[in-house]
């Protein structure tokens, strides 16, 4: 059952996408771009760990990001494995993509990058926030 | 005395088989295992990679990645595919990431 503040949280994701998908064509803000990105993909992670959560503990599951994983991808990708839920190859190859290049470290970067490199980034973004919404129908 | 970030990078059986399978096809594999969050990381440094995207690179590993056991895969979290002069240049980071871990929240 997905309850408020899954749907919240989904639409949170979505709305960090699309920004992200805005600033993508912007050739100097292709860093900001992909820090986006890495949100999404993190507020999906945990959407999909509350979804396995008991309705009366997602709040307090919450509360727990914060002081577990907070925005480690790594960490949020072990809790979901744990959770038991399947994760599909093509999702789990988007994730490691994901994991890989992005940490909140990167709101230190400064400079550009290359187009392809932020054009997969969210190809893989947009892999992970698809399962996730469908997992939600 | 050992680092933090030292006795953050483990090697274990299952490193073992990650860095047996790869280097079938690429020799320089390098993989650990996190236990502060109980992930494994992954490097493959090869010229081969040189002018190819990042998912061109992944087609390349993923096939050999795909023969192993489920659970390493779930465990699976980093996977940093790079020539050796982007190790020392464009990607000199994301190899600091590997080589002195910092991202774990504990």
């Amino acid at each position: 059952m997905n309850d408020r503040l899954v749907l919240k949280l989904l639409r949170a994701a979505n709305q960090r996408l699309e920004a992200a998908q805005y600033l993508q064509g912007k050739e100097a803000f292709r860093i900001e771009s992909i820090y986006l990105g890495g949100y999404t993909v993190e507020i999906c992670l945990k959407a999909m760990i509350l979804v396995h959560t008991p309705l009366g503990g997602r709040r307090q599951r919450m509360q727990e990001f914060k002081r577990l994983e907070r925005h480690d991808l790594e960490m949020l990708q072990r809790s979901l494995v744990r959770t038991g839920r399947f994760i599909p190859p093509g999702v789990r190859r988007a994730l490691l993509r994901v994991s890989t290049v992005w940490g909140t470290e990167l709101r230190y970067e400064v400079g550009l990058m290359r187009r392809q490199d932020v054009d997969e980034f969210l190809d893989a973004v947009r892999d992970v926030r698809d399962w996730v919404r469908g997992a939600m129908r | 005395m050992k680092t933090i970030s030292e006795r953050d990078r483990k090697t274990n059986q299952r490193t073992e088989h990650i860095e047996e399978v790869l280097r079938a096809r690429f020799p320089n594999v390098k993989a650990y295992f996190r236990p502060s969050n109980s992930v494994i990381r992954v490097r493959v440094v090869d010229a081969a990679f040189a002018g190819k995207t990042t998912a061109e690179r992944e087609n390349m590993v993923f096939p050999l990645l795909d023969k192993m056991p489920r659970d390493i895969l779930d465990d699976l979290t980093f996977l940093l595919l790079v020539t050796p002069e982007e190790q020392k240049g464009a990607k000199a980071l994301l190899d600091a990431e590997f080589e002195d871990p910092s991202r774990s929240s504990l």
